[in-house]
């Protein structure tokens, strides 16, 4: 790298397409490309993108600084179609069927057709040794070391690719898991092995076999992935480390991401929340509401006070992709979003009730709604969108896509308006009614379990097709204000170079908080905190600008899920009584009200260590506007919610608009991916980074839409 | 507003909010309730009924017991106080097994909702408590009054101020009374905000009442449920399950007529009510009469009082399904989950490739109770096991799966950080899912050593040990489970053993029921099940 590289470079890679992004940290410029994914050849797309980008610039790749990658659904995928490596597992003996036995719970009470997905390992590469723990780490019996041999011996006949290792409170002590690699390592040199006591060394036998056998599972594909990957990027010139996105919203190299692959599962929406909340907080809005809504899916993230929430507690490759907890859990931290089966894509059509459902069957890229003209014969959301006005037929993708009205009003007509013995109008604002209202009522549980009132959120929309939706979903939130980004079509990958580069760690000390021994908590720590900066030193992290933050899981004694309480830096005597002080204060926040008298256990502690690899102060800057007008660039006709009619309303250009512009909906203002639809009574303005704020009109807001 | 139908894309907005609305309560229920069975198990419901006591909406995660129960507890709390004497802010209440769910541990309260002084609606919640008082659970209780506390219907609040005389009664009757008293708090929190949504709603909406929006939704729901009955040959069909019961089995017998579009369920010919805990009320029965029919015909219909009125379900006075106080019925659900595979059953004389055989239900639940004084975490410990569920005609039945309620089990890790206890193992029973063209899902095996310094005691709360789930068409029955101290079979596995320093207590769950022929097994799956070790040969 020299004084001259100074450009940014993201790309995400989606199942259709993946998204690039080049950043020029000295003009503030931001260049989006799209390139259709090859999934037997991931970088040709990446790198012929690149090659586009830089050229449109005069640049080459060696000014090139950061390469940052969301793998969005590269690891699911691998998950869900199960093309990862033949694994074996070694437990304890009398534990290998927990895999399979899970928690013993049901994600459907009412629908007996409902099945997990099979276990990764079957019953038969599922093997025993003789060794046991007590709960405190105490050997209770020796491991039987020629038990290890036999298995390895085992495993050798069978066709196995990689080895999960997860024995009984090996999170108390690895000291057998340790053994058992180091066997295994000898008797069994090419085979990759992973320890539950590495992998996720957290209490809960299933979970924690869980997430390790999922390591296992992906382990050998990712790690070869990746290195093939930054090898191509390097052969052209590149001088920069591949970063990548993980699921907690930081990004780590390509060795870290290797030793433990399942921390990018579930990565892809993290980036658009994580930009949603830089954002937010450089406009002054710390508490929101990210609303990503796309071709097939709709994301909501509560963020507060700046932060994305974060659970630790997420499945993946779920049979039915909608319903928490019908995949395989993980414990690791993750942002956390809810998805609905909301998007572009989504499919309308009459229940057996005569009743209009949209979603969540999705008509996806291909064959896409019925107006791509590309074989879709189902009426979607963006059919129902177009009749109404709200898209631009001619100037959809930036007029890279003619979209066909007349297509689209064909298909509503005949799939839904003729059989409701509706007009096609009707029909259409009913779909887009009923897939706001899918949104919303998702939205307000999500928001509710958060404890939080929507009306004090902003809520801030992106994606394709969410500032389509984004004034409806605001109405039926009671929330008054609405920002939607600049680029909100690639907003995403945007956030794909705010992320910082960070790891988390956690270790299971569980214990009476009264009983709590400070300065082993403060031991286990630095162990933590050693070992989190030299996976960011070696990731390209600078000791200097390592930010820790300690945490710790308590909850009160005989309740089963534990709350996320920050330490202070230091440790004194008084750490205790903080800890059950802020225990007691977010219990109240997040459950009205708090338990006296009851006492509190200690699980978990967690380090989140995180650097930032230079400051994106530039994020609103663009390319420099040519005109300054706020004229209108034209208008159509729209139908208006509020008053069931169509309407023409004028049309204004995102990109021709300047900070401070102020429009009085109802308007339409169209970016290059994206439409935003303002109604009657509501006050459009640009803030100085551009982004459109909405201030909703109307004294009723909430259930304004179902009269 | 004039009384138009709503049309289709009304309905399912309107209809859509109101889940919603219920939804929004449970989630209120569940982060201010202190039971931590309303937490992690939701053995709660939260329920919108019109002004008539016909429920509207149902919160989507409640367990299958509390089906159809709340619209009868309902209708009856309004024969004991009439609505005429309800005044806004009050709020009733009673944990009375026969009204209720069917045993003590529940609570039901019940909100009017007034509209220009009329009652337009009733938002109701039932929530299982952490204490009632009483004994420790257990399903050996003589009569219901050992079992704890028993509230008639009375006024708990009073124009929205709390009836001191009865949460007196309340505080004095229960082991942790601020807990307790929290929880009943919860349930009315839970209630307001069902009560305050749905009057944004209606205001929103433009609606007076919510006669059409009802009528509407259960037309809709009963349509769905009717033309599925239309789908059963008419014909009376006999079904026949036994549990182990104590001294003498449980013989469960259900005829199910089809007839005219309704169904009726006659229990006659079912064992008497006995003297111990596992006696049930007709709720209950109801509830788990009609969940069978709501998993074949209407999974993904939101439960509302449409989907139920075809269904008619009787059964003698005295009998164990229908049982008279002060019958003991803690532990009613030993009989209650046995209810499904019966009517699965009989069922299977008509419409075979939809209904499984039957389950190695009920859930079982060990509790361990640590003697007074012990210096230990959690002196009483909770344990649950599921056996395997039953075949059907299209898939193997699940392994070690909670059905037909569904309660999630404790970690081995955690119970043993909680508990003087160690499993010494917690495996899968090779050869107990019954044999048939599909396989019943395994059972399980456990063995449990207490490693507390001081004796255990322990109740047992277990059934099939001697009655297997039986197969269908041909299945071969699951293979029975067993309660084992020491290597030696305890023969009344439902009583309180006691274990002291070392022992071992083994327990086996039972299998799943086999369906169809097992000589039609695919090769593919039989030797599979061999390669994996679901069966031994």
């Amino acid at each position: 790298m020299t004084a001259t590289s100074h450009y940014r470079f993201s790309f995400d890679i989606g199942g259709t397409f993946t998204d690039l992004v080049l950043y020029d940290e000295m003009s503030g410029r931001l260049d989006v490309r799209k390139e259709l994914t090859d999934v037997a050849n991931p970088g040709d797309p990446i790198i012929r993108g690149l090659r586009a980008l830089l050229e449109e610039r005069g640049a080459t790749p060696t000014d090139v600084k950061e390469v940052v990658c969301g793998a969005t659904t590269l690891v699911t995928n691998l998950v869900i179609e199960r093309k990862g490596a033949p694994t074996a597992l070694l437990t304890t003996r009398g534990f290998r069927d927990i895999l399979e036995m899970r928690r013993e719970g049901r994600y459907d009470l009412y629908d007996l057709s409902a099945r997990y997905p099979a276990p990764l390992v079957p019953r038969s590469c599922r093997l025993e040794v003789s060794e046991r723990m007590d709960s405190d780490g105490t050997v209770v019996q020796p491991l039987t070391e020629s038990e290890v041999h036999e298995a390895a011996a085992a495993i050798r006949d069978l066709d196995i690719g990689s080895i999960a290792v997860c024995l009984l409170h090996s999170y108390a002590n690895d000291t057998h898991e340790k053994k058992i690699e180091a066997i295994l390592r000898e008797a069994l040199p090419d085979l990759p092995v992973s320890l539950s006591s590495e992998v996720a060394p957290e209490i809960r036998e299933f979970e924690r076999l869980s997430s390790t056998v999922l390591n296992a599972y992906v382990k050998p594909f990712i790690g070869s992935y990746f290195r093939a990957l930054e090898d191509e990027l390097h052969q052209i010139g590149l001088r920069a480390r591949l970063h990548i996105m993980q699921s907690n919203g930081g990004i780590l190299d390509t060795q870290e991401v290797e030793r433990v692959p399942i921390r990018l599962l579930e990565s892809g929406p993290a980036a658009g929340a994580i930009a949603a909340a830089k954002f937010g907080t450089l406009i002054d809005c710390p508490d929101l509401i990210s609303f990503d809504m796309g071709g097939t899916t709709a994301k909501t993230c509560l963020v507060h006070g700046g932060s994305p929430s974060i659970t630790y507690e997420f499945d993946t490759a779920r049979v039915d992709r909608f319903v928490k907890g019908s995949g395989f859990p993980v414990r690791l931290p993750t942002v956390d979003l809810i998805e609905i089966g909301a998007g572009g894509g989504s499919i309308a059509r009459i229940d057996a009730m005569g009743l209009l459902k949209v979603g969540p069957e999705s008509a996806s890229a291909s064959p896409g709604p019925a107006c791509y003209s590309a074989g879709g014969t189902e009426p979607t959301v963006t059919d129902a969108n177009l009749v109404l006005g709200y898209l631009n037929p001619d100037y959809f993708l930036a007029g890279r896509m003619q979209l066909d009205r007349r297509k689209a009003e064909q298909v509503i007509q005949e799939r839904i308006a003729s059989r409701l013995g509706m007009s096609v109008d009707d029909a259409a604002s009913g779909i887009f009614r009923v897939i706001n209202e899918n949104m919303a009522n998702a939205a307000k549980i999500h928001v509710a379990e958060k404890g939080k009132d929507p009306r004090k959120l902003t809520l801030f929309a992106f994606g394709g097709a969410g500032p389509v939706h984004a004034r409806e979903i605001a109405r039926r939130l009671g929330i008054s204000k609405v920002v939607v980004p600049l680029s909100a079509g690639v907003f995403s990958a945007l956030g794909l170079l705010l992320a910082p580069l960070s790891v988390d760690l956690a270790l299971t000390h569980f214990e009476m908080l009264d009983d709590m021994d400070w300065p082993e908590v403060k031991a286990h720590f630095k162990s933590l905190e050693d070992k989190a900066s030299d996976i960011l030193i070696s990731a390209g992290g600078a000791v200097s600008d390592l930010a820790l933050h300690r945490s710790i899981d308590v909850r009160f004694v005989g309740q089963g899920h534990e709350l996320n309480v920050t330490l202070e830096d230091s440790f004194d005597d008084q750490t205790g009584n903080r800890v059950r002080d802020r225990f007691n204060d977010s219990y109240a926040e997040l459950f009205g009200r708090t338990l006296a008298g009851v006492p509190i256990e200690a699980l978990n502690l967690r380090l989140k260590a995180s650097c930032s690899l230079g400051e994106f102060d530039a994020i609103g800057a663009t390319t420099s506007p040519t005109v300054t007008d706020e004229s209108p660039s034209g208008s159509r006709t729209v139908f208006v919610s509020e008053l069931n009619c169509h309407q023409e309303v004028p049309v204004y250009d995102h990109r021709q608009l300047q900070a401070g512009a102020v429009i009085a909906g109802p308007a339409v203002v169209e970016q290059r991916e994206s439409t935003i639809v303002a109604g009657p009574g509501d006050r459009l303005c640009l803030d100085e980074l551009r982004n459109l704020v909405i201030e909703l009109g109307g004294a009723k807001l909430e259930n304004a839409d179902v009269a | 507003m004039s009384p138009k139908a709503f049309d289709a894309i009304e309905t399912e907005i309107f209809w859509a909010r109101l889940v919603s609305i219920v939804d929004e309560a449970a989630v209120a229920l569940v982060r201010t309730s202190f039971s931590t069975v309303v937490r992690e198990s939701h053995d709660f419901a939260c329920v919108l009924l019109d002004a008539d006591g016909y429920s509207l909406a149902q919160s989507t995660i409640s367990i299958p017991g509390f089906i159809g129960a709340m619209p009868r507890t309902l209708r009856e709390m309004l024969k004991r106080v009439p609505r005429e004497k309800l005044e806004p802010g009050d709020v009733l209440i009673t944990n009375d097994p026969w009204l209720g769910t069917g045993h003590l541990p529940d609570f039901t309260v019940a909100m009017p909702v007034f509209r220009e002084s009329e009652i337009i609606a009733f938002t109701c919640v039932t929530a299982h408590m952490s204490d009632i008082g009483g004994r420790q659970w257990s399903a050996d209780a003589a009569e219901v009054h050992e079992e704890g506390l028993w509230i008639p219907v009375v006024k708990y609040l009073r124009r929205g101020q709390v009836n001191e005389d009865v949460h007196g009664i309340i505080e004095t009757n229960v082991r942790n009374p601020g807990q307790v008293i929290g929880d009943i708090h919860a349930q009315i929190s839970a209630a307001e905000v069902m009560a305050r949504k749905l009057e944004e709603f209606m205001t929103e909406a433009g609606l007076k009442d919510l006669k059409l929006l009802a009528h509407t939704i259960h037309e809709h729901s009963a349509g769905v449920m009717a033309e599925a009955i239309r789908s059963i040959p008419e014909g009376r069909y006999v079904g026949e399950t036994r549990g182990d019961g104590w001294d003498e089995p449980v013989n469960v017998r259900v005829a199910i007529e089809v007839r005219d579009g309704r169904v009726r369920a006659d229990y006659t010919g079912t064992s008497p009510q006995i003297s111990r805990g596992i006696n049930a009320v007709l709720n209950h029965t109801f509830a788990f009469t009609v969940y069978p029919f709501k998993t074949i015909f209407a999974p993904h219909v939101p439960n509302n009082e449409g989907l139920l009125k075809f269904f008619d379900v009787y059964a003698p006075p005295g009998c164990i399904l229908n049982a008279v106080p002060p019958a003991a019925v803690g532990a009613r659900h030993l009989t209650g989950h046995l209810l499904p595979g019966a009517v699965y059953q009989a069922l299977a004389q008509a419409i075979p490739e939809r209904v499984p055989a039957e389950s190695g239900t009920p859930l079982w639940s060990i509790v361990f109770k640590a003697p007074p004084g012990e210096k230990q975490r959690g002196s009483t410990t909770v344990l649950f096991f599921n056996g395997g569920i039953g075949a059907d005609s299209i898939e193997d039945g699940m392994s070690c799966s909670s059905f037909p309620t569904n309660i999630e089990v404790t970690p081995v890790e955690i119970t043993e950080n909680l508990a003087p206890l160690r499993f010494q193992y917690k495996r899968l029973t090779v050869n107990s899912g019954g044999r048939g063209r599909q396989r019943g899902g395994c059972g399980q095996d456990i063995a449990i050593e207490s490693v507390s310094e001081t004796p255990l005691s322990v109740s047992l709360l277990t059934d099939r040990t001697r009655y297997p789930a039986e197969g269908l068409l041909g299945g071969a029955p699951g293979l029975t489970g067993y309660v084992r101290k020491n290597g030696e079979a305890v023969t009344e596995a439902k009583s309180l053993i006691h274990l002291d320093p070392h022992d071992v207590l083994e327990i086996g769950l039972p299998g799943g029921g086999g369906y169809g022929n097992p000589a039609e097994r695919s090769k593919e799956a039989l030797e599979r099940d061999i390669a994996e070790g679901y069966v031994s040969e």
